[in-house]
C-alpha cells in the first residue's frame, strides 16, 4: 500500500476518535481558572430587510431605462413616420420642406433617459452607502460594481461607442 | 447559534460560548491532539492548554469563520511544545480502534514509525497529513522556509517507506 495513502487514511481515522467522557469538565475547569475578561460584543449587523428589494427594483429600473433608450426609433430630419410628414406647399413661390407641427429632434442624445438613469444610479449608490458604511469591504465592492455598470451604460447611451 | 455569533460572544469574554465551540468539534480536536501526544492524559492536557490560550487571545482573531483553523494551529503548537519538553509515548494507546482493513497493527506501526523520526521530520509529517496544513502554514508554524519543509517531508516519507517494509512502497 502507498505510504501517503495510508497516512491520509490514518488521519481520517484519528479525526473520529472518541474523547474521554470527562473532557468537558476538564476544559471547563481550565477556563474557570483563567480570570474573566469583559469586552464589548461585536456582532455584524445583518443586512436590513428593505435593502435587497429596494436595490433590486432600482437595478431593474436602470436596466429598463437603458434598454428603452435603444428600442426607441431614432428621429432624423427626414424620418417622421406617421406623425409628421414632409409637406410641400406649393403656392407658386416655393416650398416649405418642414411641417412646423413636428418637433425638431435633431439631437440624438436621449438626455431625459440619461438623467433618469444617472438619478437611479445615484440613489442606488446612496442606499449602498447607508447600508454598508460600517463594512468597508462590502461598500467598496458594491460601489465599484455600480460605478462600472453605470459608466458602461452611460457610454452606450451617450453614443460614445 | 451560528459559529460567527458564538465566536463574537467568546471574544466578548463568554467562557461558555468558547467551551461550546470547542465541544462542537471535540472528536476532531482530540484526535489531532492524540496523534501528537499518543496518550489520553497528555492529549487532554494539550487541549486544556489550547483552550486557555484561545480564551486569552481570541480578541485578536479577525475573521470569525477562521476560528477552527486558528484553534487547530494553537493546539498543534501546544502539542509540539509538550513534545519538545520530553513527553514520550509509554505504551499501547488505550481505546485505539482497529482499522477497517482488518489489519489492527498497521495504524500503530505507522504512528510508532512517525514518532521514531527525528523531531523536525516527525513534525512535518504530522502537520501535513494529520493536521491538513499547507507547506506555507507548516513553514509559519515551524519557523523554517517552505523549501526546508518540503525537503523534510520527502526525507520523512523515504524513511517511513523503508521502516514499514515492502508493502508500503509505492506501486509501480
Amino acid at each position: 500500500m502507498n505510504t501517503e495513502k495510508r497516512l491520509r487514511q490514518d488521519a481520517v481515522r484519528f479525526s473520529n476518535m472518541t474523547p474521554p467522557p470527562d473532557l468537558r469538565g476538564k476544559l471547563q475547569a481550565s477556563l474557570e481558572a483563567v480570570p474573566p475578561v469583559q469586552r464589548p460584543v461585536q456582532v455584524a449587523r445583518p443586512v436590513r430587510k428593505w435593502f435587497s428589494p429596494a436595490v433590486a427594483i432600482l437595478s431593474l429600473a436602470m436596466i429598463f431605462v437603458f434598454i428603452s433608450t435603444f428600442s426607441q426609433p431614432q428621429a432624423g430630419l427626414l424620418d417622421y413616420g406617421d406623425a409628421g410628414i414632409l409637406t410641400e406647399q406649393t403656392d407658386g413661390i416655393g416650398t416649405s420642406a418642414i411641417d412646423p407641427s413636428v418637433p425638431d429632434t435633431g439631437s440624438e442624445i436621449p438626455l431625459g433617459r440619461v438623467g433618469m438613469f444617472s438619478g437611479l444610479a445615484l440613489l442606488t449608490g446612496y442606499l449602498c452607502f447607508i447600508e454598508f458604511k460600517e463594512r468597508s469591504r462590502l461598500l467598496k465592492l458594491s460601489l465599484s460594481a455600480l460605478a462600472v455598470f453605470t459608466a458602461v451604460a452611460l457610454i452606450f447611451m451617450l453614443g460614445l461607442v | 447559534m451560528r459559529i460567527k455569533e458564538q465566536v463574537a460572544l467568546a471574544k466578548a469574554g463568554d467562557k461558555q460560548a468558547l467551551l461550546e465551540l470547542i465541544m462542537a468539534k471535540e472528536r476532531e480536536l482530540y484526535g489531532l491532539s492524540y496523534v501528537y501526544m499518543r496518550n489520553e492524559q497528555d492529549a487532554t492536557d494539550a487541549l486544556q492548554d489550547m483552550i486557555v490560550i484561545l480564551y486569552t487571545r481570541i480578541h485578536t482573531l479577525k475573521k470569525e469563520e477562521a476560528f477552527y483553523s486558528w484553534a487547530k494551529q494553537i493546539l498543534v503548537r501546544c502539542c509540539l511544545t509538550k513534545l519538545r519538553q520530553g513527553k514520550r509515548w509509554q505504551g499501547i494507546p488505550e481505546g485505539y480502534e482497529e482499522s477497517e482493513s482488518n489489519q489492527p497493527e498497521l495504524g500503530l506501526d505507522l504512528l510508532d514509525a512517525i514518532h521514531q523520526l527525528p523531531p523536525p521530520q516527525r513534525d512535518v509529517i504530522l502537520l501535513y497529513y494529520y493536521s491538513d496544513k499547507t507547506f506555507e502554514e507548516i513553514s509559519d508554524i515551524l519557523q523554517c522556509p517552505v523549501g526546508t519543509v518540503k525537503s523534510r517531508l520527502h526525507q520523512a516519507l523515504k524513511k517511513l517507506k523503508g521502516r514499514l517494509g515492502d508493502e508500503y512502497r509505492e506501486e509501480a
